[in-house]
């Protein structure tokens, strides 16, 4: 199982989450909205110029910063 | 009978400065009416400044 | 009195229950030690609602969340609302879990029922409230629906006061395990894989090549919609009404008054009010065209989208609403940049706000554009507009190079489902704005415009000439000022000394001391450069003395000067070059 994060996917990509690591705020904030081990992630677009970019967590449609995608690990299926 | 209506007025006008100016200089409120005098109206929406609470 | 706190995320429409719940009643002040809003409201003088600020947990280090536990553990609360949004549960329900340690009752409302049918979700209310031990009330707020069960509810105190089930996590991972076994229980999900409406919207919305022409577009759509077509039509129409009918009317009644007396009616207050009043269709279009925008969710797309450039300037995506706020009113736009992530982000979006140009200005733009750009009124203002926009970035470009050097700072913004504006409550809180417009203009400027009339009309030997007057005096006085930038009179200086009670009042003085018939007269005292020129520094300089004082409050008085000076300084600055560059090009 290889480890890598949100940053790689391409639009449309689904992942399952491996964990979070980097700033601890941020990390916190992404456990509860749900983005535990195991839950699924989809990465939905990116915004016109790159960056930022929408993830798919639960249902709801989150933007965060590509910068902050790189410390979201996932598993590859 | 003129200058009793002219009374009025400036005593109204003097009263309605003073107390907005007050309203005004404590910082709470857009339009110097307090919250309760607009319901907030003077915000485009009150919703949406929940709308940044990801911290 | 009982105590109910209403708690739940962000985006589950917790302010439009709030609103319906407690209507006008509603009291916002400050919690001690940190800027976070506190709002309580009322229910028929017995329960008192306080509405915490949206937050997704209750241990994750926000000043929100450090409020709402605070309050819940010393404040003497006795039920807890907490709004969910139905269609989205999981979520959601991590703060309800949270909620049931500090063991109060709790009220679950389930809010966007709707929607969570019309997605193909089954929910069984009574299991769910037996598992969780919570009392369950299904409710569409933007429709009104369910409201009266809530407050039926509060009222009889009718909720589930015990509870076995008392939901102790380790961990997130436990927590959202318990969610899920939970609602796989209590729902029966019909299957939907189809891609929703608001996907299909966001494909177009956020594509790379139409995202910021159709963002700029549908702003220029509102102002055609404020200058061109609606609003600037109703209030020429309310000016001709005031000017041909009603002023004449009035002439007449007081035919037979001493002439001071009839000249504080007609030219001070009618003179003053009414030809600021006249503009309420104009800002109540403005201001029912961008609440349609930001009621539809598409305001979160259009801070999404600005992400990348507003970190050029030195801000975050999040700093994008504030200052959308700010094209209403500075004030709460710099309260609301309290919820951005750093002190330097809040103090750089707290300097910009003022640049977006606020409501009060309107009146005037409204009146230059219409004499003196008649037809291209829409083109006029909405170049004001950008101005505003475009030179906020080049000072936040330039902050941040010089004051404001800082690391960047996570970020995540939600982005709501789409949904088609509520026509009841939009009109309803336009109409709100429109009595507080009308409220203002009987109260500051009924009052500056007394004031007015009395200084143009006296001086120290009694009444006389307008030219001679303590006015004329002051006006006088600070005018050379305005010389290099084409449109100095001593009224002028005036009409712009009075617009630091509020911006309207630049419109007001003038009605009062060039007379309530301003499109005749401002053409002797304007050229369609200077007047351009003119809304120039309108837009620009020092806002009114509510903006000041809450620069103040929030951070400090070095600020509040710092804020009130510079912008003086840009808007002679940038007066003087539209002026004389423009004198230039012009020949």
């Amino acid at each position: 199982m290889i480890i890598i994060s949100i940053y790689d996917l391409k639009p449309g990509d689904k992942a399952l989450i491996h964990s979070v690591c980097g700033d601890e705020k941020f990390a916190k904030r992404l456990l509860a909205l749900g983005c535990i081990e195991g839950t699924e992630v989809t990465l939905k677009a990116t915004a016109p110029l790159g960056d930022p970019i929408i993830i798919n967590l639960r249902g709801f449609n989150l933007a965060i910063r590509k910068n902050d995608a790189k410390n979201i690990n996932i598993k590859t299926a | 009978m003129e200058f009793i209506i002219v009374g009025v007025i400036v005593v109204a006008a003097g009263y309605t400065l003073y107390s907005n100016i007050k309203k005004q200089a404590s910082g709470d409120c857009g339009c110097g009416n307090g919250c309760k005098g607009c319901n907030h109206s003077c915000e485009i929406k009150p919703s949406i400044k929940n709308n940044n609470n990801n911290q | 009195m009982i105590t109910a706190a209403l708690l739940g995320n962000p985006n589950v429409g917790k302010t439009t229950l709030y609103n319906a719940l407690t209507g006008s009643n509603q009291y916002v002040g400050n919690w001690a030690g940190v800027t976070v809003e506190k709002k309580e409201g009322f229910i028929d003088n017995k329960i008192k609602i306080v509405d915490l600020p949206g937050i997704y947990a209750m241990d994750t280090y926000s000043n929100e969340e450090k409020v709402s536990k605070e309050f819940l553990q010393n404040g003497n609360v006795d039920v807890i609302i907490n709004i969910v949004d139905a269609s989205s549960l999981d979520r959601n329900l991590y703060l309800t879990t949270q909620l049931k340690q500090f063991n109060k009752p709790i009220i679950l409302v389930l809010n966007m029922v709707d929607v969570a049918i019309s997605k193909g979700l089954d929910i069984n209310y009574k299991l769910l409230s037996q598992k969780l031990g919570v009392k369950i009330i299904p409710i569409v707020a933007s429709k009104g629906t369910g409201i009266s069960d809530v407050k039926k509810c509060l009222l009889k105190e009718d909720y589930i006061t015990t509870s076995s089930n008392s939901l102790k996590f380790k961990d997130e991972k436990e927590a959202y395990a318990y969610i899920e076994i939970l609602l796989k229980s209590v729902t029966n999900k019909k299957n939907e894989d189809r891609v929703s409406i608001s996907e299909k919207i966001d494909k177009i919305v956020l594509n790379r090549i139409i995202a910021y022409p159709l963002f700029f577009g549908c702003l220029f759509l509102i102002f055609m919609f404020t200058f061109s077509w609606v609003g600037q039509p109703l209030a020429d129409f309310l000016s001709s009404l005031l000017n041909d009918n009603f002023v004449p009317f009035l002439t007449k009644l007081l035919a037979n008054n001493s002439p001071w007396f009839s000249s504080l009616l007609i030219d001070g207050i009618i003179g003053g009010v009414g030809s600021v009043v006249v503009f309420l269709p104009v800002i109540l279009a403005l201001f029912l065209g961008i609440s349609f925008l930001e009621d539809s969710g598409y305001m979160a797309r259009a801070a999404f989208i600005m992400d990348k450039l507003m970190r050029k300037m030195g801000l975050s995506g999040k700093a994008f609403i504030p200052l959308i706020v700010g094209f209403g009113c500075s004030v709460p736009a710099i309260m609301s940049a309290r919820t951005l992530e750093s002190d330097k982000d809040r103090k750089l979006t707290a300097l910009l706000v003022p640049l977006m140009s606020c409501n009060a200005r309107l009146p005037v733009y409204a009146l230059f554009a219409s004499v003196f750009f008649h037809g291209k009124e829409t083109l006029v203002v909405f170049s004001l507009y950008l101005m505003g926009i475009g030179l906020a970035f080049g000072i936040g470009i330039l902050f941040k190079n010089t004051l404001f050097k800082k690391d960047e700072e996570p970020f995540i913004i939600e982005l709501p489902e789409y949904k088609l504006p509520e026509p009841k409550s939009l009109l309803i809180h336009t109409w709100e704005k429109g009595k507080g417009f009308l409220k203002k203009a009987g109260t500051i400027i009924f009052s500056i415009s007394v004031i007015v009339w009395f200084l143009s009309n006296f001086n120290t030997t009694g009444m006389v000439d307008i030219n001679s007057s303590f006015l004329a005096a002051i006006g006088k006085f600070i005018n050379p000022v305005f010389i290099p930038l084409g449109f100095a009179s001593w009224q002028n200086s005036i009409a712009l000394l009075t617009g630091l009670m509020a911006k309207e009042v630049v419109v007001g003085t003038m009605g009062v001391i060039y007379g309530s018939n301003l499109t005749h007269v401002l053409p002797n005292y304007f050229t369609p450069l200077s007047a351009f020129s003119f809304l120039a520094f309108v837009l620009l300089y020092t806002p009114c003395v509510s903006v000041i004082a809450t620069m103040k409050k929030e951070y400090g008085n070095k600020m509040a000067i710092f804020s009130l000076s510079y912008q003086l300084v840009l808007a002679w600055i940038v007066s003087f070059i539209i002026f004389n560059v423009g004198s230039i090009i012009l020949g």
